[in-house]
């Protein structure tokens, strides 16, 4: 166990530097960020001083390794448009970004496995076609419309929820359900697939034939066998999630992640998204970890082997 | 297998059951967020900073007035006394400006000249390299408090407009922030204004209340909250909800559909926001574009660039339909502009009339300057800087098609678009102008271009006039009034004479309110909670 963190570790480093150069070049191709500043209407005297003050008169590769100096030392830059340190405004935009995400997975979670099971088990029956056609909808509505529609039906027409901001858990339910529509459709998906590859699997039918009840071949046996590969993709779902649900978190004015990086993008705010590219590199780092440690306990294989 | 087993039909029952505990929950939870809410004003954006000298941008500033004051308050249609009391020009490069007695930050410390003067330097860049302000202080050489209550300004050079750039540098308690530090200060602001600050969390919302110890009109709205909603149709939706009552920045569409609303009432307003076509003045012939090199880019190689020839320009300006554009793409949301100000600020030329549609005149026009013809060309465009700026570059293009210009569209994102324009790649292009201070827009958008001596930077068509450069020279300097305005005026006739740059229309500014909401709209964009009342009660 050790030397396989050491090695993630070492990993991780890689990724850092990677991501770090890829976005850095990626962004000093975007655009004009004393433009943004500074508007239409700055002169040239604000724009050379402006341009000296942010370092950017420099040559690129001088530009870089600052950047890397810098952040060694802890310093990952202040943002241009807010005058805080953009670590500061990335971490505080966590906490939202969590309750989000965590909620609309766990609607996601929750329903998609005992759904999946059943659509599984009634092969070809109403209910299997039900979640099958409805969870192609869920797949393919694009989150803008989703999102904007939930705003009409539940916050315009009939005034149940908020339509927007954070707050109470009343606040949540709007967000997190059409975040977690996607993910509920695919995952259903996942698990009835996966249900019927094990369910035609001769230990299930041995399983049966012992007289063992059909619960207990169904969950005990037959679903545990699926999650392997829905722990993967979920844990996916959930460092995309975690990055920031942009799309949602923008119409529902939800104060999280991925608003600040859109517009921090928009504003071609160098730090900021510098800054939530790192954050980001990390939870992708911590949730395939910790998706590897949780398949050793699903399989015992994972474990020995 | 035949049919769902049982185990999993009670789950499939279980399911149902909670399928309709749903909807009662929501009904439930909707109960108690009714009347206990706080009067909420929903901007497009979070303010960038609470310290008002650390981003000059028009929502971060429209919140941080509720907080702050200048010497010089920019009232709904005029400049009007905030903290100054009076403001005069002593002789051509001096000026006495006298502040208002007994006034106390929100923290309880008192206002004077002595923080009056540091405030302006702190403005200036003293101690506080990051302040955007700086171009507003250009005017001041050196300040002198002669006494609490008043200011001694030296400007160096005869500087008739200095309460202009007074009315942009807010007064900030000195004492506090250089115990609390900047940072501390940009999160927890303390001012002179009619709200004090109460909390912020970034992205959700501001909440402000009401400073009993303000020195002017106690504002009517006791709490209020600021919201940034960043998407049109979700403002909007908040309005029709009841869950906002002033929404800024609502969509000419949604205008429409609002007007319809008879919960909701729709305000609008001319801004100082301008929408115009730029030409190139000085590319003598199209070509492949290079930086700094001959060819202009929107035009085919080799062929002479037509826009050098007046005739060209009164043909676009015959061509283009702007009230047609304004009736279709805009949605009605809009008016027709004659030069690149807005109706109300100084220097304003009220004896201009645009060009009228005439495309038979603009053909006549294209075929005197020896383009009978046309000629193929590209119009630069952003499409995510201003209000339908995308679809308008097209509707443009079509029109100038119609007279024989062949013009091709090219609308880019914002970001990309405005640093290609700064690199001369374009040959025409459409962007928009926001001030009011007319000094500072002659000087950018038509003076010579002369980078060291910093003017013309806007004026990328290279568009040169001995003449206009002369005015602007005499203008900036000139301390009387009317004297000054006679020049301004002299100068826009010039400029538009000569379509230096044809001017369209000025942008609307759209606000959504509750019916019972009394709010004049401002053409500088803000919404000021203290200047909102409420209908049966005042």
């Amino acid at each position: 166990m050790p030397t396989f963190l050491l090695k993630r570790l070492l990993q991780s480093l890689a990724v850092f530097l990677g991501v770090s150069l890829v976005i850095f070049l990626m962004l000093r191709t975007a655009g004009d960020p004393v433009q943004i500043l500074l508007g239409e209407e700055g002169t040239q005297h604000d724009v050379a001083r402006l341009r000296e003050a942010l370092g950017l008169d420099r040559s690129l590769p001088v530009q870089y390794v600052l950047f890397l100096r810098n952040a060694l030392r802890g310093d990952l830059g202040v943002s241009y448009h807010h005058g805080v340190p953009a670590m500061e405004l990335v971490l505080e935009r966590v906490p939202a970004t969590l309750e989000l995400a965590g909620a609309a997975m766990l609607i996601a979670v929750v329903l998609a496995i005992p759904l999946g099971v059943i659509a599984a088990n009634g092969r070809g029956g109403f209910w299997d076609r039900f979640f099958l056609s409805g969870s192609l909808v869920g797949i393919s509505a694009p989150p803008f419309w989703v999102g904007i529609v939930c705003i009409l039906v539940f916050g315009v027409v009939f005034r149940w929820l908020p339509t927007s901001g954070r707050g109470g858990w009343e606040h949540l339910i709007l967000p997190a359900g059409s975040l977690a529509l996607y993910r509920l459709a695919l995952f259903i998906r996942l698990v009835r697939s996966g249900m019927l590859d094990v369910l035609g699997q001769d230990y299930v039918r041995t399983a049966r034939s012992k007289g063992l009840a059909e619960r207990v071949v169904v969950f005990k046996h037959a679903l545990k066998n699926t999650l392997i590969p829905f722990i993967t993709i979920a844990g996916l779902q959930m460092g995309s999630l975690l990055a920031g649900a942009v799309v949602t978190e923008r119409v529902f004015a939800w104060p999280g992640m991925g608003r600040l990086i859109l517009d921090s993008i928009q504003k071609l705010d160098y730090p900021v998204v510098m800054c939530w590219a790192l954050v980001t590199a990390a939870i992708f780092i911590l949730i395939n970890l910790a998706v590897d440690v949780s398949y050793s306990f699903v399989d015992p294989r994972v474990r020995s082997g | 297998m035949t049919g769902p087993t049982r185990p999993l039909r009670s789950a499939a029952r279980a399911l149902l059951r909670w399928s309709g505990i749903l909807p009662a929950a929501l009904l439930l939870a909707a109960a108690p967020s009714e009347g206990a809410r706080k009067f909420t004003i929903a901007f497009q954006g979070d303010a960038a900073t609470l310290d008002p000298q650390g981003r000059n941008e028009t929502t971060t500033i429209s919140i941080q007035m509720h907080m702050f004051d200048t010497l010089v308050f920019r009232g709904i249609d005029k400049l009007e006394p905030g903290l100054a009391t009076s403001w005069k020009a002593v002789s051509p490069t001096k000026w006495v400006v006298k502040l208002r007695q007994g006034v106390r930050f929100h923290d309880g410390s008192p206002f004077n000249a002595e923080v009056a003067k540091e405030s302006l330097l702190r403005a200036q860049g003293k101690g506080f390299a990051k302040s955007q302000m700086k171009h507003f202080t250009k005017g001041i050489k050196a300040i002198r408090a002669v006494d609490d209550a008043t200011l001694e300004v030296d400007t160096g050079v005869p500087w008739p407009t200095l309460h202009e750039d007074l009315a942009n540098i807010a007064i900030v308690p000195i004492g506090y922030i250089q115990k609390a530090g900047d940072a501390n200060f940009a999160r927890k602001p303390v001012g002179t204004g009619p709200y004090r600050f109460v909390e912020w969390v970034k992205d959700d919302h501001i909440d402000l209340a009401a400073f009993p110890g303000y020195w002017g009109k106690a504002p009517t709205l006791k709490e209020v909250r600021i919201r940034p909603v960043p998407v049109d149709a979700a403002r909007t939706a908040g309005l029709i909800s009841g869950e906002t009552d002033v929404v800024w920045g609502v969509s000419p569409v949604d205008a429409r559909t609002l007007e319809k609303n008879p919960g909701v009432k729709v305000l609008r307003t001319i801004t100082q926001r301008n929408i115009y076509l730029a030409f190139d003045h000085w590319r003598k012939a199209g070509g492949a574009f290079k930086k700094g090199g001959p060819g202009s880019p929107g035009l085919p190689a080799g062929k002479p660039n037509p826009f050098q020839n007046l005739k060209v320009r009164r043909a676009v300006a015959h061509a283009v339909n702007v009230p047609e554009l304004i009736r279709t793409v805009m949605h009605g949301s809009g008016a027709p502009a004659t030069q690149l100000a807005p109706p109300p600020s100084f220097g304003y030329n009220k004896r201009l009339a645009p060009l009228p549609f005439d495309p038979a005149r603009a053909k006549k026009l294209l075929a005197e300057a020896g383009f009978p013809a046309g000629f193929p060309m590209r119009l630069d465009c952003s499409n995510d800087r201003y209000i339908n700026d995308g679809p308008m570059c097209e509707a443009i293009s079509g029109m100038l098609r119609k007279v024989g210009i062949e013009a091709t569209p090219n609308p880019r994102t914002k970001a990309v678009f405005f640093p290609a324009l700064d690199n001369g790649d374009f040959t025409v292009y459409q962007a928009g102008w926001g001030t009011d201070a007319v000094g500072p827009t002659f000087s950018a958008v038509f003076h010579t271009q002369d980078a060291k001596k910093g003017v013309g930077r806007i004026n990328r068509g290279r568009y040169s006039n001995k003449e206009v450069d002369a005015l602007i020279a005499k203008a900036s300097s000139e301390m009387d009034d009317a004297k000054r305005q006679a020049m301004w005026e002299k100068a826009w006739e010039i400029v538009i004479g000569e379509v230096a740059v044809l001017p369209l229309y000025q942008q609307e500014a759209i606000i959504g309110v509750q019916k019972n909401v009394q709010l004049t709209p401002r053409f500088n964009e803000w919404i000021l909670a203290q200047e909102i009342t409420l209908a049966g009660r005042n």
